[in-house]
């Protein structure tokens, strides 16, 4: 009985002790050992020409690189060709992945398994980042005008991964001009798109300005002008500076300028890495005659230079010396798409028919969702809810009512309130504001402002020719310090509108003071008076008593 | 007598201690740790013009002044006291702040130098903005970075974490604001270019008990600074006809630095109190150097007019890379192994020291007997009297050759384009850019390319410095002639000048 439990014991002790030394491959090692072996077999590395997941065979260049040679596809197929016949691990930049993710151009490490098939992979990428400009592109593929001046054409697929400040987006967010960086594993025909990167603050273009050439400074790379104007919204303008005035060439600037010139020079600033406006083109022109600007739209452009607009019969052409601008970047000509609108400066010799464009720019027109409102506070739910008596609603120089109430949501991280002598806190919104008459700007049924401004119920138009503010300083872009000190515009060729006899009368120039709680417009945002800038267009809403300007909207 | 020997060499040792100049980073550090920029003050040694952006009061302010860096070094440990005199007019704000650090650094093994920086003491530091003082009461800083220094380039990274609290006015119960920044150091320093870049995270949180009712708000800025010395080589024509020759080059050396921020931060009400609404604010700022400008020697290669290569050629001359004037130029003549390390290490130049730097060395009183003995040659083949005997020893102390691997170097014989691209790839350092060591070339030629050479092609074909032949081909066996040489030679300072601060600064903004 005893030998008999003895006998099971030993049994079972010797079951698994064979069990686990196969089940381990302990044994099965232990027979490829060769005599003076010090290394483990079966461990193979290279590049990868060749991945087949669909055959499931991987092909690797010989260890020294070599193997791209028509010639030694043979070899290659017979000494580095491993295949793989289930599933196996496979790492890739350090990540799990599966085997179809391994590319051309990875480099690869193998481990066989006894029968020479591929037991686990791991693979490394050497993605190469091209950096350059969005020249053109279409739906899947897109042109790159490289650092160096060279193009190169990527097609893209729609999973090609398209990310602007680190948040996934599609090629239709890509804008002609934007600085693009793509990050692409290159072998031989294959060429693998790991991502594109749009640059996060597109660094549009700061100005369009014309002058006479006074000299060019090679010690300093700039220029030197005189008589400058600036292209602002389809018209040259003065600018404040008086005189000559010197303007850096950009480092991207790449021709050198003519040896000898006179004349006129129209170039492009951008502002630099050193936060300096530098010229990224210019365009020297010899030319004197008829010059002038005009808006159209554009139907069509030829080959030859022939640029086809909607309402005008003259001739309009272009050639290599014409600025190009699509929504603040500089782009070739070609980036331009029939019926956009164009903003255009020409010129042409005295006895010529045809015009030459000096400057295009063409600007989409932002869409906003805003509506603005005005009505009786009826309720306030503390950071909840406004709820208005009653409520007008804007329509171009008109109030449109609507006696009913409408209830609009309180956003804090959104909802503006900006009072009469300073900005607000929607915390403290409550009931005290009951019976209050203000301006609600919504998108939605969201407030993205609440002004107490006053009534507003006349509408003027007009250029902008300059700002000030009340103490007389000119108002300064850059100066983070928000004052509650009104600010004046001054208007040229303004109309104002006669809402008795329903027509416009002129009145050319009109100083319009604007009120810190008024509320301005501008290319669908919403902002306080730095946004305007000389030479916009405005229409503007105004306090009738007080001719203040409540609402200024810049077209 | 002895006594005053001994006195006489603690002067001298003093002396040598205080003036003897150390080459270590020429850039880094130079910026300080609190996301501002600067440049050399053109006159005040040690001082720079600095500028960073104050967000205490949860609405950026710029301040400008002076940064004054002193560094002394004593055993492989540097003490840095960074001295602050900030101020903006016209939003009546001032800033003194001074900060001592202490970095201890390591080499590996492998010759990368690890550094560790703490703080010596709590910094001091007093900002008033509009009569309103902030006093640092508590700080905590923490810098780790690691060189790593090639052949031509120092490569640094690194990464710093900062903790700072202020303490509002001088009521009892205080009102605090607390400023955490961590940030990520990139730099290069090299001759033809120097560029440090930091990304920086800094969050403010204000801890307001005195305001009625306490409140509490924070901000955030994303701040991205970089400095940079940069030179240009400019073609300068000549009006006169009646001059003895044509134009010149002229180099131009200048710093330029930039601050670049996106911060966002509540927007405050009439009151002063915060609101929910997130104000955005982005600027960028500046400060550069005026440029120095010096004349490069107009070499006499007037053979050579119109040809392709002759301003490659005339800038190496000018920038003395090229041994003599250029009468004799040829620009067929093949170049032997010798010339052309000689020309490679006269392109590449030393790497700048860090002029803030004084380092304290003990000296030797014993005269060195190693001073007589008799200099040993890295390779057989090359005889320390050999004109680019210098030259050739520091390409193999660097690494950039190592001879043919029997001990000899064949400086008779003539360069190849793989072993000229070998040893350019070598000492920029970059050879991981590719894999290594079986990497693949995007050349028709790849087979007929050495395996040792295989690499570097790949990883100069990415760089830009080589280009492929009318077939795509590299020609590794083909021969180097004075033409071909002087195009790599100009297309090599002009990556090592421009491309790199593109990749270490432009990128790094845009992306």
């Amino acid at each position: 009985m005893k030998t008999g439990k003895t006998f099971i014991i030993f049994a079972l002790i010797l079951t698994i002790a064979i069990c686990s030394t196969y089940g381990s491959g302990n044994y099965i090692f232990a027979e490829t050992y060769a005599p003076g072996q010090t290394e483990e077999n079966g461990f193979i590395s290279g590049v990868v020409k060749e991945n087949n997941p669909s055959l499931g065979y991987i092909t690797l260049y010989f260890e020294d690189g070599s193997g791209m040679d028509p010639a030694a596809a043979n070899r290659l197929s017979i000494l580095r060709t491993f295949t793989y016949g289930y599933d196996i691990p496979v790492l890739r930049d350090g990540y799990e992945t599966v085997i179809d993710d391994i590319r051309p151009g990875d480099m690869a490490f193998i481990k066989l398994d006894k029968d020479g098939y591929i037991e686990k992979i791991s693979a490394k990428s050497y993605y190469e980042s091209i950096y350059g400009t969005a020249y053109l592109k279409g739906t899947s593929w897109l042109i790159l005008k490289k650092d160096d001046g060279t193009f190169v054409n990527y097609t893209l697929s729609k999973t090609t991964p398209i990310y602007k400040n680190n948040r996934p987006c599609t090629i239709s967010d890509i804008v002609l001009g934007d600085r693009i960086r793509v990050l692409v594993q290159k072998n031989g025909s294959n060429i693998h798109i790991a991502g594109i990167d749009i640059e996060k603050q597109p660094r549009t273009i700061s100005g369009i300005y014309r002058g006479k050439i006074e000299f060019v400074d090679n010690i300093n790379t700039s220029l030197a002008v005189s008589q400058v104007q600036q292209f602002i919204n389809g018209r040259w303008e003065y600018t404040s500076g008086i005189g000559i005035q010197n303007f850096k060439y950009s480092s991207e600037y790449k021709e050198l300028p003519p040896r000898r010139f006179g004349g006129t020079v129209y170039f492009v600033t951008k502002k630099e890495y050193d936060g300096l406006d530098k010229i990224i083109k210019a365009s020297f022109r010899t030319t004197s005659g008829y010059e002038r600007t005009t808006r159209d739209n554009l139907l069509g452009m030829t080959d030859g230079g022939i640029l086809y607009l909607e309402n005008t019969s003259d001739i309009v052409s272009y050639d290599t010396n014409t600025i190009a601008i699509k929504d603040g970047r500089l782009v070739d000509i070609s980036a331009l798409n029939t019926l956009d609108p164009l903003k255009i400066s020409m010129e042409k010799s005295l006895y010529d028919s045809k015009y030459i464009a000096n400057v295009i720019v063409s600007e989409s027109a932002a869409q906003t969702g805003l509506v603005i409102y005005r009505g009786r506070i009826k309720n306030v739910e503390p950071l909840k809810s406004v709820t208005v008596e009653s409520f007008v609603q804007l329509d171009g120089v008109s109030w449109e009512f609507t006696n009913t109430p409408k209830t609009f949501d309180i956003d804090l991280y959104v909802s503006r309130l900006v009072e009469a002598d300073g900005v607000g806190n929607m915390r403290d919104l409550d009931s005290a504001y009951v019976k209050q008459t203000v301006y609600i700007v919504a998108e939605g049924n969201k407030i993205v402002l609440m002004s107490t401004a006053p009534y507003a119920d006349v509408p003027v138009m007009g250029r902008v020719s300059g700002i000030t503010t009340d103490n007389g300083e000119d108002d300064n872009e850059n100066d983070n310090a928000e004052t509650t000190v009104p600010s004046v515009l001054r208007l040229t060729e303004a109309r104002i509108y006669d809402n008795e006899n329903y027509v416009w009368d002129e009145s050319p120039n009109l100083d319009i003071t604007i009120p810190f709680n008024s509320i301005v417009i501008k290319n669908g945002l919403i902002g306080t008076v730095s946004l305007i800038k000389p030479g916009d267009e405005v229409r503007i809403m105004r306090h009738s008593q007080s001719g203040e300007g409540i609402i200024i909207l810049c077209q | 007598m002895k006594k005053s020997y001994f006195q006489v060499l603690t002067i001298i040792l003093v002396s040598i201690i205080a003036v003897t100049p150390f080459n270590i980073l020429g850039v880094e550090g130079s910026m300080g740790y609190s996301g501002g920029i600067s440049v050399a003050d053109p006159i005040e040694k040690s001082e720079y013009q600095y500028t960073e952006m104050c967000f205490l009061t949860g609405v950026p302010i710029k301040l400008s002044g002076t940064l004054t860096i002193k560094k002394t070094d004593k055993n492989d440990v540097v003490t840095a006291t960074y001295t602050y005199r900030l101020s903006n007019a016209e939003s009546n704000v001032t800033l003194n702040r001074v900060a001592i650090y202490t970095t201890t650094r390591e080499t590996k093994a492998n010759g990368q130098i690890t550094e560790s920086t703490r703080l010596s003491r709590l910094p001091t530091e007093v900002i008033n903005i509009g009569g309103t003082t902030y006093r640092l009461i508590e700080s905590s800083f923490t810098q780790s970075m690691i060189t790593d220094p090639k052949a031509a380039i120092n490569y640094h990274t690194g990464e710093f974490s900062e903790k700072k609290v202020y303490a509002i006015g001088t009521g009892t119960v205080r009102d605090t604001v607390t400023v955490t920044i961590s940030g990520r150091t990139y730099a290069y320093d090299q001759y033809w270019s120097s560029t440090e870049t930091q990304r920086i995270n800094m969050m403010v949180e204000a801890d307001l008990k005195n305001a009625d009712p306490p409140v509490k708000w924070g901000g955030a800025a994303e701040i991205i600074v970089s400095g940079a010395t940069l030179y240009q080589v400019d073609y300068a024509e000549n009006e006169p006809t009646y001059i003895s020759f044509d134009g010149g080059y002229v180099k131009k050396k200048w710093m330029e630095s930039t601050l670049d921020y996106t911060a966002r931060f509540p927007e405050f009400d009439k009151n002063g109190r915060p609101t929910d609404v997130l104000k955005t604010y982005t600027n960028t700022e500046s400060l550069s150097t005026q440029m120095e400008l010096s004349r490069l020697m107009v070499p006499d290669i007037k053979h050579l007019n119109g040809h392709w290569a002759e301003e490659p050629i005339s800038i190496l001359f000018g920038l003395e890379i090229l041994p003599g004037t250029g009468e004799n130029f040829k620009v067929g003549k093949y170049l032997t192994r010798r010339e052309f390390v000689g020309i490679l290490m006269n392109t590449l130049k030393d790497i700048p020291a860090d002029p803030d730097v004084r380092v304290a060395t003990t000296v030797n009183t014993r005269r060195s007997s190693s001073k007589n003995a008799p200099e040993i040659s890295p390779f057989k083949d090359v005889e320390p009297g050999d004109l680019y005997y210098e030259e050739i020893k520091k390409a193999y102390q660097k690494g950039i050759t190592l001879g043919d691997g029997n001990g000899n170097f064949r400086p008779n014989n003539y360069i190849t384009r793989a072993e000229a691209i070998k040893m350019i790839v070598s000492a920029l350092g970059l050879e991981k850019l590719a894999p290594y060591p079986a990497s693949t070339t995007p050349f028709t030629d790849n087979d007929s390319i050495p395996a040792y050479a295989r690499n570097a092609a790949s990883v100069a074909a990415i760089l830009g410095i080589i280009e492929p032949d009318y077939m795509g081909r590299f020609n590794p066996s083909m021969r180097l002639t004075n033409e071909i040489m002087a195009k790599l030679m100009y297309d090599l300072i002009s990556y090592m000048g421009s491309e790199l601060v593109k990749d270490y600064r432009d990128r790094i903004i845009d992306f």
